[in-house]
């Protein structure tokens, strides 16, 4: 008998458990089930990321081995190699590895950080250049709002923007986060709703 | 090496990093990205070993190893599930196996969207709701009008209202059903399309507000940054 879903086993699957999950959440009592599958769910999760993993391994070694911009992948191989080594050595605790992560993966972490502060500036820059409609000037206008609201100028306080129109344009960015909150909530739901019914299959279904 | 040493010479590592990333605010070059390559093998390979040190480990190898001994920490049929949907799951490395790996793969997607759906109507559907609906403050509405306060008692509905419109006019935004009339091309109903228009105003007000507290965290950074490299030079120059 012909079904017209290529992977019935995976469909079926996903769906079973889908449901038995979601139904656990709203009946008391189902909740050693629930807690059976998510721990199954978070082994497996674990091993997919190893397997990530050894997707981007496999892809860099490739890339070194056609001499394809070969000291990028060659870094990024060794770097890997030896924070895998060593963190599984000593645990994620020992000396070496809070060695690596606070003065090489820190560093980079927060200078990216940092970087992005002169980029934002330069974004904000140009967008005010090439939009001059009611939007643009809406989008500056209350950028400098809650920045000048956020901290003081020079150690000088406004008042009026601190305390007056400052929480005004809070309060209105806050409501209509709210609508997107709201949206973004049933765009997750509708979504997780059509993989439950079959109708979206992202594992090769 | 000796502990002073190690220390010292991560400061300087560290500063050299943070002056390389940083000079990427002058443009791309290849020494950046090296560091860039670099923090992604550092960041894959911790996050690695920790997946096999804080899951992998307890919840599959101990448990095998101990099984091996006679010692079962968890029910045996539990161990077998884990053992065959973790067999399957590793099949996705060989091409020709992959598709054997699908249903475990499966059965991820429909925990995942299980717990999706509840997380987004118990997390934020009903929450954001109700926040929306109490926008409208009655009992100092009510205080207000008691106390004969009637400008304060108007305050509040208008508050409330001009909240309110700006959650709902932020939905209407994201609202694109349209009906086609005669040889017209579809068109939004014009009270969804001026709720609309309102909203995008609204929306642009939300993410100039995001845009500064982005804003204002690289700043910190910056600053976090800058302070340290500082901190280093009068380090090294003895001060």
């Amino acid at each position: 008998m012909r079904t017209g879903i290529r992977a019935p086993v995976s469909t079926a699957v996903a769906i079973a458990v889908g449901f038995l999950v979601l139904i656990s959440l709203l009946i008391p009592g189902l909740e050693d089930l629930r807690n059976q599958i998510l721990n199954w769910a978070i082994l497996l999760a674990a091993i997919a990321l190893l397997l990530g993993l050894a997707n981007l391994f496999q892809v860099h070694f490739n890339k070194v081995r056609d001499r394809e911009k070969p000291v990028y992948s060659s870094i990024l191989l060794v770097a890997m190699l030896v924070t895998f080594g060593l963190t599984l050595w000593q645990g994620s605790q020992g000396d070496v590895p809070k060695w690596i992560f606070n003065n090489l993966q820190l560093p980079i972490e927060t200078g990216l950080m940092a970087v992005l502060a002169v980029s934002l500036t330069i974004a904000a820059a140009r967008f005010f250049q090439s939009r001059s409609d009611l939007m643009g000037f809406v989008f500056i206008g209350a950028l400098f709002i809650a920045l000048l609201a956020a901290a003081p100028v020079f150690g000088l306080e406004l008042p009026i923007f601190t305390q007056v129109v400052g929480p005004i344009i809070n309060s209105l960015s806050i409501s209509a986060a709210r609508g997107l909150l709201i949206g973004v909530g049933l765009g997750t739901l509708a979504t997780g709703l059509r993989i439950l019914l079959g109708a979206d299959r992202p594992y090769g279904g | 090496m000796p502990s002073d040493l190690l220390s010292q010479a991560g400061i300087v590592a560290a500063a050299l990093l943070t002056l390389i990333t940083l000079s990427y605010a002058f443009g791309d070059h290849p020494v950046f990205r090296i560091v860039l390559y670099l923090f992604i093998g550092i960041a894959a390979g911790y996050a690695g070993a920790i997946a096999i040190e804080d899951v992998i480990l307890p919840q599959l190898v101990f448990p095998v190893l101990d099984a091996w001994n006679g010692v079962f920490q968890i029910a045996p049929a539990d161990l077998i599930v884990r053992v065959v949907l973790s067999a399957l799951l590793l099949l996705k490395l060989s091409p020709r196996a992959a598709n054997l790996g699908n249903p475990v793969t499966a059965l991820l997607a429909g925990v995942g969207a299980a717990l999706a759906i509840g997380g987004a109507v118990q997390g934020t559907i009903l929450p954001q709701v109700g926040a929306a609906v109490t926008t409208f403050n009655a009992a100092q509405f009510d205080l207000a009008m008691q106390g004969g306060h009637y400008g304060e008692s108007i305050q509040v509905v208008v508050e409330g209202t001009i909240l309110l419109l700006a959650t709902v006019s932020t939905l209407a935004y994201f609202h694109f059903g349209a009906t086609a009339r005669g040889s017209q091309p579809p068109l939004r109903p014009i009270v969804v399309d001026g709720l609309a228009w309102v909203g995008s105003i609204f929306i642009v007000i939300t993410l100039a507000t995001l845009f500064a507290g982005v804003l204002l965290a690289a700043l910190s950074a910056l600053i976090e940054r800058l302070s340290f490299l500082v901190g280093v030079a009068n380090m090294l120059m003895g001060q």
